[in-house]
């Protein structure tokens, strides 16, 4: 009977099932039978979890035909498609592009890999730098790329194109502080203890644990929050008392020459130097544009110049954008929002809206009247 | 590795930016687990397959709720064993969870990452037993032991008691022991001789 029960134990104990008692029991057992420990010791390795095979033909052919049965089913979909928050999205629009979404994701999420194994090997090599010596972590994306990556934290930040995110050694220790040059979207982890601090040029953020994106590009005119869920606290850049605090579905959009009017405040215009806003939606789908760089799609607000579009443009394709004439730079496009397509395509499109001729020469476009 | 924080993330691609890279990760993850599994119960490979894309299916579908589900590989687990008893209801009139004798495969049994000293013959020893545990006894010590389940959720899954759960896996224990020992033994006596 004493067999019968070490088999019980060592079972338990063996995926952590067995209770402090248990142990005890076991360990004791052991001690009184030394004929089983041999059993114990060959038997023990048996509870490590086996690694997976690395890759699965079977399995990779089962999700071509899984896939094809997705596109196959796509009336189906449509209709199952179930709305999330303020969030939901028309679901035509994606089943037309699905095939283009699908290997557009497939060429992006090559690019983040080749970035976060990059990333994660400047993060272990730091971490071999002597300790006095102490060298931030830091991911850079060019223009037209993207990266996700995972914080010590378990936070996770998806950066978009022509931006910058750093943080030291020290972080998690007190404060988990990131600075960041252009744009992100957080979900942060919940972690009331250590507050997530995210460090723009013109403003602070302070966080509990909440999901948000961060538009905060040297060449903008504002730095924008835009909450998703959770509740966070902005902060303008010593001025510590011009503070907002946003509820979901808020954003705070905050001037970036506020810097400057610190150092001479002449306040040369009448805008108010920062404010709280609704966020905005997308008519035909109801999806909140200020995220929408995650899903490829590129936002022109209204009002926007076409000398601010070509901004996003070139952080989205890659490209340089020259004006030969001014008064097309500042006259307004009508569209609020387009799909992912070439340079050209979008440049075409913006003509029907625009009078003014482009040439492209490489990376470079030069725009004319 | 199917890591709880890799799944997670996964999850979140998917859910919150409909990450299609994510989707096929989680999909190549689990599905061959998942249709051996369907295969023990309902035995068609056919109607496994098409019962493990159908579950991946309404991932996708739901996918925008995707990151509130706490425990994936569960939650996979039991869609795929509710479907498998509504087909199996379709069949029969009404229909019970039977672990059929179906060959439920080990990926790798023996994964020892301290590399311990175990010989050859001891590890086909080991395998051979556990192909001769009794066919449910086999996939509650897969379960446990490839994917990674508590024997709550065992007993939940397999609608039985976590004392049966305990006991099953017990057994299996005693009876891959047992072929240990006797080998062991054989293989002392074969040495003293010589």
């Amino acid at each position: 009977m004493i067999e019968e029960r070490f088999w019980l134990l060592l079972s338990k104990k063996s995926f952590s099932e067995a209770s402090d008692d248990e142990v005890r029991e076991l360990n004791e057992l052991l001690q009184n039978h030394p004929d089983l420990r041999d059993t114990e010791e060959v038997l023990s390795v048996l509870a490590s979890q086996s690694p997976l095979p690395e890759k699965n033909d079977e399995a990779e052919q089962a999700f071509e035909r899984h896939i094809q049965k997705i596109k196959d089913d796509d009336d189906n979909l449509k209709g199952l498609i179930i709305p999330h928050n303020s969030d939901s999205r028309a679901s035509n629009k994606r089943i037309s592009s699905r095939a283009k979404q699908w290997t557009l994701a497939l060429s992006f999420m090559s690019v983040i890999l080749v970035l976060l194994l990059v990333f994660r090997h400047n993060k272990v090599s730091s971490e071999q730098v002597t300790k006095d010596k102490v060298q931030p972590s830091k991911l850079i994306t060019k223009p037209a790329q993207k990266a996700q990556l995972q914080l010590p934290d378990g936070s996770v930040v998806w950066l978009n194109a022509s931006s910058n995110l750093t943080y030291d050694k020290d972080f998690g220790k007190d404060l988990r502080e990131v600075n960041l040059t252009g744009e992100a979207f957080f979900d942060v982890a919940k972690d009331a203890t250590h507050p997530f601090i995210i460090h723009t040029k013109v403003v602070d953020i302070k966080v509990l644990g909440t999901q948000f994106n961060v538009k905060a590009y040297p060449n903008d005119a504002y730095t924008e929050t835009s909450l998703i869920r959770g509740s966070v606290e902005v902060t303008i850049k010593n001025r510590s008392n011009d503070k907002q605090h946003l509820s979901p579905g808020q954003k705070s959009v905050v001037r970036n020459d506020i810097a400057d009017e610190v150092a001479s405040p002449k306040m040369s215009d009448t805008k108010p130097l920062y404010l709280t806003r609704a966020l905005t939606h997308d008519e035909t789908d109801n999806s909140v544009i200020e995220t929408s760089w995650m899903q490829g799609k590129l936002v022109f607000h209204e009002g926007e110049t076409f000398r601010e579009v070509a901004l996003k443009l070139e952080r989205a394709y890659g490209v340089h954008i020259t004006f030969a004439d001014d008064e097309v730079a500042q006259a307004q496009p009508f569209y609020s929002t387009l799909p992912t397509e070439t340079i050209s395509q979008i440049l075409d499109d913006l003509k029907e809206s625009l009078q003014f001729n482009y040439k492209m020469t490489g990376n470079n476009i030069l725009i004319t009247k | 590795m199917r890591k709880p924080e890799n799944i997670r993330l996964l999850q979140q691609a998917i859910a919150c930016f409909d990450d299609t890279q994510a989707y096929k990760q989680l999909f190549l993850l689990f599905y061959p687990s998942l249709v051996s599994f369907a295969v023990s119960i309902i035995r068609s490979k056919e109607v496994s397959e098409e019962i493990v894309s159908d579950v991946f299916l309404k991932i996708w579908e739901k996918r925008q709720q995707l990151d509130k589900v706490e425990n994936l590989s569960f939650y996979l687990f039991t869609a795929v064993k509710n479907k498998c008893l509504n087909q199996l209801q379709d069949q029969k009139n009404r229909a019970s969870l039977e672990i059929n004798d179906a060959v439920i495969e080990f990926k790798s049994l023996y994964h020892d990452p301290e590399q311990r000293l175990i010989s050859a013959e001891t590890i086909q020893e080991i395998q051979k037993a556990v192909q001769d545990l009794p066919p449910r006894c086999r996939m509650i010590f897969k379960l446990v032991k490839e994917e990674g389940f508590r024997y709550k959720e065992v007993a939940e899954l397999m609608q039985l008691s976590v004392k049966t759960v305990e006991n099953q896996m017990s057994l299996a224990f005693k009876k891959i022991g047992s072929a240990v020992k006797l080998q062991r033994q054989q293989f002392a006596g074969v040495f003293s001789k010589n």
